[in-house]
Formats: C-alpha cells, structure tokens, sequence
C-alpha cells in the first residue's frame, strides 16, 4: 500500500484548516489510529504556521506539502521559499517556571518534536526542507 | 469553533466546541477579553467540546492566565479530553493552570 498526497498552498494561516482535512483523509484511509492522526495534524499545523509567521513575515509565498502513506510510516514533507531557517535549531522552551515567569510563546517547534517519531530539516535548492514522519502504530 | 457564554454564580463559563487552532485562537481570544471588559473576573472554559488544541491555542490561555492573576480572579479549565490534556502536559501548563473534572467542581469553590 502507498499513497501519496500533494498540496501547495498560500502563505495564509486561513490555508492550515484544508492541510489537516486531507491529512485526515489520508490517515484514515491508511487505517492511522485517531490520535496519531491528531499528533501529525498538530506537528504540520506548528510547522507550516511557523513558516508562515517567522519565514514569510507576511510576505506572500507558497508552502508545498507533499503527504507520502506506506505500510511502515507517514513521511509529511513541507517545503517553503522563504529565508533558510532551521526552526530545530532554537532552544527548548521553559515548561518549569511560574505563570508569572512563563514566556508566552515558542512552544510550537518543541510540541513538533514530542508528538512525531523523527523530524528533519534541510536546506537545499533554495527552499527550507521540513520532514515530519509518523511510524505506523504496531 | 464555537463559543457559548454563560455566567452561573459567581463565575462565567465559556463552553467551547471545535478545534482550538492557529486560526480559531484569536476568536477565543476576543472572547476572553469581552468577559473581562464585562468586568468579570472569574473565567472558566469548559473543554467538552474540544478535541484539539495546538500552541496558538495554548498561547491565548497563557497571556489570559496571566491578566487573570488579581486577588479574587478566577482561571481555570475543565473538562479536558484525554487529547488536549496530552498536549498541556506536553508544554508543561498542567503546573500552573488550574484543571477541574468538571464544571461543577470548578465552580463549587469560586
């Protein structure tokens, strides 16, 4: 079994609602338990809205998702124009302090980290490279 | 998402249903802050409805958390799935929100 799912879309946080409506089409469809699916949507809504927020600053562009289903994994690639960042190269954010100390912000790389199996990025022919793969349950 | 507002006793509910998401936050947000403008200080949310929660979400929680900090203010949160209790735990706000089972409990002591 594979298949594969291909989505280009505006640099618009209004864009990220139709990217977790077919990861859902495609992860029930591969049999993806609910919350896995729930994990994946999380990790590809962090990370498309920190391209959109950080890489883009709201300046138009495009971000490509391409979703890729086997029977081992569920391998999410998103690919954007913007400056090169490598989103996993900021610190983790402080989960410990206080409420009056808790910085606002700067959890989203960090819950993509906890909720996918492995996650990578590359900069390659002018594009930010995002890899997020899901293994199969069992 | 959908947003329902009703003050019962000393506090006000806001029952949400839907996915609290990069996009839904904001609504959240200017919810929050009309309850507030009301004068209410004491703001529960009732998490029934919801079955998502990612970190534009959990930013309006915290920066509410944090206008909420008066002697006599009120923040908490009840009703959690199993889902979005997972992702508080993950950035760490199950130590300093207040969390209920349930709506009654929450307010039994305000």
């Amino acid at each position: 079994m594979e298949r594969i799912a291909t989505l280009e879309i505006q640099a618009d946080l209004h864009e990220i609602p139709r990217v977790n409506v077919e990861l859902e089409r495609v992860m029930r469809a591969c049999v993806f338990p609910w919350d896995d699916i729930l994990d994946l949507q999380l990790a590809v809504e962090e990370a498309i809205a920190n391209i959109i927020v950080h890489g883009y600053k709201g300046k138009a562009g495009t971000v490509l998702i391409t979703i890729h289903a086997t029977d081992r994994d569920m391998e999410v690639r998103i690919e954007d124009q913007a400056p090169p960042f490598n989103p996993l190269s900021r610190p983790d954010p402080d989960r410990e302090s206080g409420l009056a100390e808790r910085q606002i912000g700067g959890l989203g790389i960090y819950l993509i980290q906890q909720v996918v199996d492995s996650v990578q990025y590359q900069y390659a022919g002018g594009k930010n490279i995002l890899t997020l793969v899901k293994k199969t349950p069992g | 998402m959908e947003i329902t507002t009703v003050t019962r006793g000393n506090g006000t509910v806001l029952s949400l249903a839907g996915r609290i998401d990069t996009v839904a936050a904001p609504m959240l947000e200017q919810a929050i802050n009309r309850v507030m403008e009301s004068g209410s200080r004491k703001i529960l949310l009732d998490f029934s409805g919801v079955s998502y929660i990612s970190s534009g979400g959990l930013r309006v929680l915290l920066a509410s958390a944090k206008k909420l900090k008066n002697t006599g203010d009120r923040f908490g949160l009840c009703c959690l799935s199993a889902d979005v209790l997972k992702v508080l735990k993950l950035a760490g706000f199950t130590s300093i929100f207040s969390i209920y089972p349930s709506e009654g409990e929450a307010l039994a002591g305000w």
